[in-house]
């Protein structure tokens, strides 16, 4: 504590000078006031995103991408300003949410960040720039389903991950016919345990925590067994919620490194087989300007890139010097979140929608798993079980769990249910809500400025012997993500940056890339049709493209460059 | 240029499928359905048709069989081979031949056209736009035909860069320039086609469509353009892969097309988590082996077949979806045997001769004047064409056994049911109620590779007890994969209740169907 203390003394420095301009912050009037301290069902995201698309109406647009399973929406906002361009003609940051349906708050993130770059901007400098110069597709929810049954019913905080259409977990020719369920109609689904013996059982309740089970061990004797998740055996098969509604897994269905189901489990009958995939997909695959991608789950606080599978190998240099300072400035911006490879430091996954995004397209991605624990208990380290307990406790009043009350189970007979609810554990209590929200739009806001911006500059045209002309000029970008990422580059994915030149009554001879500054006739010829320079590997991030070209003839030209995730820029020149 | 060529093929006695099809289905309207499963990415129907005897148990607890073809464009003899098959089984069937059992026993689905774009184009893959060579203009510069005989073949010219020669033994053929023999090549050689956009590059867009014959999700090969931009991507495999979800019991498989599984030697390949197999698991290897013996022998065929297994519809069937499958390319252009090899024959000079005696397939070179590479020459072998050159002389005896094969594999289907079920009063009252299972077919239950897939239902015996109480076992019961020609299985339950109370056995196994039994208390 006094560490870090310390520590933030120093970042206090320079605020104490801009005293008035922080006043001025936390006193700021909102255009559309709006509650971030608490979640969203969704018909209430949807209606926001409603509300916030008719107060900004020349700056956001809402569509609709498609309709999911059950026939709800999947709303869309685009952020862009029409007067600096069309969104299709900008670098464009792409982020969704909640394709896991209980993983929800993403989804009120992605709310937030359009609603904070509109009430900022024209406000704060950096955010004009930033909303001035790219565009934002903002998926609001993947799995409009999973989200609408996780708030409808009860349910447990991991319950309802998949969407609804009806899956055979159990292999016995019925679909989704014994799911858990709240059986004490409390409106909450949580655990069953049965009192037994003293000695016949592996669980007790903790001594200084009544309520809290624990797991017995050695020396100490049990006298409650856990009976799983509240449920009933509904098809007499002798198991208990053995098949709950869907199962299947959204982020197992997309195309690079896709598995078949019993190599990966819930992956769908193919890739995209699902409409809500299949709906994201036509969508990312409409705009290949999209040069930024954040997916949003939770929870654990991480920071996440793939690969997803050991066998994939690894990611090019280039391509992981971009990964490690996006996720460096991550773990900056948000405490108790960490930088990971999905394979190496969480688990396998196959058929990962950041995988296909950055594996099939070659757009820098991220998963955030939001909302770590650890923010409740200030990051104190290595906390038992007890411990933990006390701060949810002292902090939540007891909120986070219900309390054990008795139960005439039909197979079990005499047990008890309780113990922790939905809103436990997956997302922040509500005074904490706003600031998960804000740290994970100001990454996303993080990365889209880090998205390439291409500018041409140092046109030259000197004389070359023979009447003809040299005519160099320098592609520069100054931003972190080069215009093609080098997977990008590598698989030749998309299509490569172009630079034409463009003059009536002039001949380009050739083309290339220059070797020397100082001998101008050492160049990287491009072989074919050099009048159109390609640029596989696009334009460096915070680095230049140098091209040259021989020329004939006098008359003044243009020098077109065209990219996919970059904007297209224009030079002209003469030569005398 | 296509719709000539389309007149041309049609002179070598190939049927258009949808036509036929649709002939079929209205000439035995109580045995063969079509159905339309999807449309293509050019906007045509693609139909299946359905032929289910009136005979016999309802269709869904029969396995069911599929026949594939024309997902390959300009494989159309595997069409061909599908809608004959089809007139046979309909014709046999209403005179009482093998086809009786079989359609009733069994419910045939064949889909004659998968890729009726490829089809109509005369080219491998669907309509679909492509951009082969990523200059963001799709489709700009393909192959040409520069001499106007409506066919896109060969062009020669003289070039110092060129490593071909006109082959002494027959100047219509070209060979490589040999330099270990001290020869140096004169010529190149390449797809008649000129330069349409300007960009110095020849045939550099010349898209086929996608390959929906290689867009499958089994060894998906991504960044092959060609292929597509994802497994699935296309509207045929998607309608496919839609088709056999609604239709699980489906469980064999003959797809034809480009490869071939029952020639060449059966590899296998260990299981690992995560990675997707390149040969099929051990305890299938026989299987296969059998079917190749039993293909080989009939057919007469040699060769390796050659089978890929990278997005194939017959190596996704098998891998994903565990359907016993066998992929089959019906015929191919001839090749030099060891013998004739030895006397000098070369692929290109047996494909010559082939092409003299069916009298397609081959142009004679004449001089063309290029308008980009000045004086060359036209000719040489006609592009895509590897299963139009079949004669028509042999197609009836070849089809006939192709399809002998067909029933062979269907006989070997597992055939697994409830052999007995009995009781045996116990003292008290209870009684002991014992049931076994048998699998009398050839096969077993599921193939490893069908049961490593879980994709099909766990095979289960199901007791209504009628009143009556259990007091040990299981009311739902798993069973195992039963071996071929005779594997068992045994239950016990106890129960008790009064006396007449009827308890009924039933069992299901999907894809191979259902069983009942029933015992008086």
């Amino acid at each position: 504590m006094i560490t870090s203390l310390t520590k933030g003394l120093r970042f206090l420095l320079p605020v104490v000078l801009t005293v008035t301009a922080l006043s001025a912050q936390a006193r700021k009037e909102f255009k559309l006031p709006l509650h971030w301290n608490r979640l969203y069902d969704y018909d209430e995201v949807s209606e926001i995103s409603a509300r916030i698309a008719a107060t900004w109406p020349t700056m956001v647009s809402r569509i609709s991408i498609g309709k999911s399973f059950e026939g709800r929406e999947m709303w869309l906002l685009v952020v862009n300003n029409p007067n600096t361009g069309s969104d299709m003609a900008k670098p464009a940051f792409y982020s969704d949410a909640n394709i896991h349906g209980n993983e929800v708050q993403g989804a009120e993130t992605n709310l937030y960040l359009v609603w904070y770059l509109l009430e900022h901007y024209g406000k704060v400098e950096k955010i004009t720039d930033l909303v001035d110069r790219v565009s934002f597709y903002i998926l609001l929810s993947v799995n409009p389903d999973g989200r609408a049954a996780w708030f409808r019913d009860p349910n447990t905080s991991s319950s309802q991950r998949s969407p609804q259409k009806p899956v055979d977990d159990d292999r016995d020719g019925l679909f989704d016919e014994d799911p858990a369920e709240d059986i004490n109609g409390d409106g909450e689904i949580t655990s069953m345990r049965q009192k037994v013996p003293l000695g016949e059982g592996n669980f007790r309740e903790s001594p200084d925590y009544p309520g809290m089970m624990e797991r017995v061990s050695g020396d100490t004797e049990g006298d409650y067994i856990m009976l799983g998740q509240e449920g009933i055996d509904n098809d007499g098969d002798g198991r208990i919620n053995e098949d709950n509604a869907g199962y299947y897994d959204m982020n197992r269905n997309w195309p690079s490194g896709w598995n078949p189901n019993h190599l990966q489990r819930g992956s769908g009958e193919y890739p995209l087989s699902h409409p809500e995939t299949r709906n994201v997909a036509d969508f990312v695959l409409a705009h290949p300007n999209i040069a930024g991608v954040q997916a949003f789950h939770n929870a654990g606080g991480m920071i996440l890139r793939g690969p997803g599978v050991v066998e994939y190998g690894t990611y090019p240099r280039s391509d992981v010097q971009v990964y490690d300072k996006l996720g460096a400035e991550g773990e900056f911006m948000l405490p108790f979140y960490r930088y990971m490879i999905i394979y190496k430091d969480l688990y396998s996954v196959a058929g990962g929608f950041v995988n296909w995004t950055y594996e099939g397209l070659g757009i820098f991605s991220f998963t955030n798993e939001m909302w770590s624990n650890q923010r409740l208990m200030q990051g104190t380290k290595n906390l038992n079980q007890q411990e933990r307990r006390k701060w949810e406790d002292l902090l939540t009043f007891g909120e986070y769990y219900v309390p054990w009350t008795k139960f005439d189970h039909p197979l079990y007979g005499e047990i008890e249910l309780g113990g922790s609810r939905k809103m436990t554990g997956r997302v922040p209590p509500s005074w904490l809500i706003e600031e998960d929200l804000h740290r994970n739009a100001a990454f996303i806001i993080h990365h889209a400025d880090q998205m390439p911006k291409v500018e041409l500059s140092g046109l030259e045209v000197r004389p070359a012997p023979g009447g003809l002309h040299y005519v160099d000029l320098k592609v520069k970008n100054d931003r972190l993500i080069p215009s093609r990422s080098a997977l990008a580059a590598d698989k030749k994915v998309g299509i490569p940056d172009r630079l034409s030149f463009v003059g009536n009554g002039l001949q380009v001879i050739a083309g290339g890339v220059p070797q020397d500054r100082h001998r101008l006739e050492l160049i990287n010829l491009q072989e074919k049709n050099p009048r159109v320079l390609l640029g596989e590997s696009g334009v460096p991030g915070n680095g230049t493209w140098h091209v040259r070209w021989i020329v004939a003839g006098s008359g003044s030209f243009r020098i077109e460059y065209e990219a996919e995730k970059a904007s297209n820029q224009q030079i002209e020149g003469e030569i005398r | 240029m296509i719709a000539s060529l389309l007149i041309l093929l049609a002179g070598l006695g190939f049927q258009d499928p949808q036509q036929r099809v649709a002939q079929i289905s209205a000439s035995a309207p109580e045995l063969a359905e079509s159905i339309t499963i999807g449309s293509s990415e050019g906007g045509q129907p693609i139909t299946a048709v359905k032929l289910s005897g009136k005979d016999g148990p309802a269709e869904s607890d029969r396995p069911g069989i599929l026949i594939l073809a024309g997902a390959h464009g300009t494989h159309r003899l595997g069409s061909d081979l599908a809608i004959w098959q089809m007139e046979k089984m309909l014709a046999d069937y209403a005179e009482g031949g093998a086809s009786k059992a079989l359609l009733d026993q069994h419910v045939v689905y064949v889909i004659p056209l998968l890729n009726p774009d490829g089809r109509s184009l005369d080219r491998s893959g669907n309509a679909a736009a492509m951009d082969l060579d990523r200059d963001g203009k799709t489709d700009e510069d393909g192959h040409d035909d520069l001499n106007g005989d409506s066919q896109v073949s060969q062009m020669r010219w003289l070039d110092p860069e060129g490593e071909w020669l006109i082959d002494a033994e027959d100047p219509r053929l070209m060979r490589k320039a040999d330099p270990s023999k001290g020869e140096r090549g004169l010529y190149m050689l390449a797809v008649e086609a000129r330069d349409n956009d300007g960009d110095e590059e020849r045939s550099e867009d010349a898209s086929q469509g996608v390959q929906v014959h290689r867009n499958f999700s089994h060894r998906f090969d991504e960044f092959d353009r060609s292929t597509g931009p994802f497994p699935m991507s296309e509207p045929e495999s998607r309608a496919l892969a839609d088709f056999l979800n609604e239709r699980r019991h489906i469980s064999l498989a003959f797809v034809y097309g480009p490869d071939n599984n029952l020639l060449g030697k059966v590899t296998t390949d260990k299981p690992k988590p995560r990675v997707q197999l390149t040969g099929y698991l051990e305890e299938d290897k026989e299987l296969f082996e059998q079917a190749g013996e039993i293909y080989r022998e009939l057919t007469g065929r040699e060769g390796d077949g050659n089978p890929r297994h990278d997005g194939s519809p017959w190596s996704w069937l098998y891998f994903q979806l565990g359907a016993t499958t066998f992929a089959n390319d019906v015929w191919q252009v001839p090749t030099p045997t060891a013998a004739e090899k030895k006397d000098g024959a070369s692929a290109e000079s047996t494909r010559l001769a082939h092409c003299d005696s069916a009298g397609a397939g081959f142009v004679a070179w004449t001089e063309v004047d290029h308008p980009d590479l000045g004086k060359v020459e036209v000719g040489g072998f006609v592009q895509g064409q590897d299963w139009t050159l079949m004669p028509a002389e042999g197609r009836e005896e070849l089809f006939d056994k192709q399809h002998q094969f067909f029933s062979a594999m269907i006989e070997r289907l597992p055939k697994v049911q409830i052999a007995s079920f009995t009781k045996k009063v116990l003292p008290g009252g209870a009684f002991e109620l014992e049931a076994a299972i048998e699998n009398s077919g050839r096969w077993s239950t599921l193939s490893a590779q069908a049961e490593r897939t879980r994709r099909f239902s766990t095979p289960r015996l199901k007791l209504n007890l009628g009143g009556a109480e259990l007091l040990a076992g299981r009311a739902i019961q798993r069973c195992d994969n039963l071996a071929g020609l005779g594997g068992r299985q045994t239950f016990k339950w106890i129960v008790s209740g009064n006396q007449g109370l009827k308890v009924r056995l039933q069992l299901e196994v999907e894809p191979s169907g259902k069983d009942s039994k029933e015992v008086t208390l």
